[in-house]
C-alpha cells in the first residue's frame, strides 16, 4: 500500500471525507470519484458490466435487458450483486458509504 | 412490468432504474420487508456515489473507446500508473496541508463477505498460524440474537460447532457442522462456509463466541 493510499484511507477512516450520497465538493469529489473508479475496476468482468450497462450509461433495467438480451430479472440480481460487491470494494479503500 | 417483487429489486430501486410502475410495486413491498429497508439504507449511499460517474472500463492497457470517464486521462503525456500516482500523491499532499490528517492510524479490516452484509453487526478473529478467518453478523431479535457466520480457510475433515459464551460465563451451542477432506476457503475449494444460528442471550449479555472442534478443541475466539 503507497504513501498516498494510506493517507486517503486514513482519511477516511477518520470519517473526515465520508461521503454523503449525491452531495460532495471540490477535493471530496476528487478523492472520492478516483476510488469509486478504482473500485468499479476491481469487480469482477460481469459486476462491472452490468453497472456499466445501467447506472453509469442512464439505462433502466427493462432497457439494458433490451440491449444485453437477458431476462430484466436476472438484470436486477446482477445489479443487487454488484452494488453489493461494490461496497465491500469501496470499504477495502477505506470509503464508507 | 414486473409480476413478482424479489428481494434482490432493492439494488435497481436504490439506483433509481427500476420503471415508474414497478418502482412503485417495489414500494408497497418494502413498507412490509424489514430486510428490504436495511438493505436500502446501506446502498443508497453507494448508489450516490456512481450517479454522474460514465462508464468504467476495465484497466486493460489497450486505449479506450468514447463514454470512459477516467479523471486521469486529461494528462495524456503520461502513462496510466504514473498519472494515477501523480495526481493522488497531489491529492495526498492538499489533504495533509488542508488539515492535519494524521498518518499511521489506518488499521486493516478484513472483508467483510457480502452476504453477511445486511445481518447486523459485525465482529471477526483470524488466526495467524492456521489462517482461520471468522467474519461474525450480529442482529438483537426480540428472541434472542441471530448469528451469520463465514469462515475461510478451514480444514477438514472435523466437525465443528459455534458457541456462545455470556458475560455470565455459561456457554450454549449456536449451531453445528462438519467439514468434508476439501475444507472451506481453500485453494481448490474457495467457497467460504456459511452458516447461521440463534441464541436465546440477547445481545448485550454476550461476550464471544468460541469456534470449537470436536476432539480438537477451541479453533478461535470472536470478541463481541
Amino acid at each position: 500500500m503507497g504513501t498516498w493510499r494510506i493517507i486517503l484511507c486514513a482519511s477516511y477512516r477518520q470519517g473526515r471525507f465520508t461521503p454523503k450520497s449525491g452531495a460532495l465538493d471540490g477535493w471530496e469529489t476528487l478523492v472520492s470519484t478516483v476510488l469509486v473508479v478504482e473500485s468499479v475496476r476491481a469487480l469482477s468482468a460481469a459486476h462491472r458490466e452490468i453497472l456499466n450497462e445501467t447506472v453509469l450509461s442512464g439505462r433502466t433495467v427493462n432497457e439494458a435487458a433490451e440491449v444485453l438480451g437477458i431476462p430484466v430479472e436476472t438484470v436486477k440480481s446482477r445489479v443487487y450483486l454488484a452494488l453489493r460487491a461494490l461496497r465491500v470494494a469501496l470499504e477495502e479503500r477505506g470509503v464508507t458509504a | 412490468m414486473t409480476a413478482e417483487v424479489e428481494h434482490s429489486d432493492v439494488g435497481a430501486y436504490a439506483l433509481g432504474l427500476l420503471t415508474p410502475a414497478d418502482a412503485k410495486t417495489f414500494e408497497g413491498h418494502l413498507a412490509s420487508c424489514e430486510r428490504c429497508s436495511d438493505e436500502l439504507a446501506g446502498l443508497r449511499g453507494v448508489a450516490g456515489l456512481l450517479t454522474g460517474l460514465g462508464a468504467v472500463q476495465d484497466d486493460a492497457p489497450a486505449e479506450s473507446a468514447s463514454g470512459v470517464v477516467d479523471l486521469m486521462r486529461h494528462r495524456r503525456g503520461l502513462g496510466r500508473g504514473a498519472r494515477r500516482t501523480r495526481l493522488l500523491l497531489a491529492v495526498a499532499a492538499v489533504l495533509l496541508f488542508a488539515g492535519g490528517v494524521v498518518v499511521g492510524t489506518t488499521q486493516r479490516h478484513g472483508t467483510v463477505p457480502a452476504d453477511l452484509r445486511g445481518w447486523g453487526e459485525i465482529r471477526s478473529a483470524d488466526d495467524v498460524k492456521s489462517g482461520l478467518a471468522a467474519v461474525a453478523a450480529l442482529q438483537e431479535k426480540g428472541w434472542g440474537t441471530h448469528v451469520a457466520l463465514d469462515l475461510g480457510h478451514l480444514t477438514g475433515p472435523r466437525t465443528c460447532r459455534l458457541i456462545v459464551v455470556s458475560t455470565e460465563g455459561e456457554e450454549r451451542e449456536v449451531t453445528g457442522w462438519e467439514v468434508p477432506v476439501r475444507g472451506y476457503g481453500a485453494i481448490d475449494s474457495p467457497d467460504h462456509l456459511q452458516v447461521h444460528g440463534g441464541t436465546a442471550i440477547p445481545l448485550g449479555d454476550i461476550e464471544r463466541f468460541v469456534l470449537r472442534a470436536d476432539g480438537v478443541g477451541d479453533l478461535l475466539s470472536i470478541s463481541v
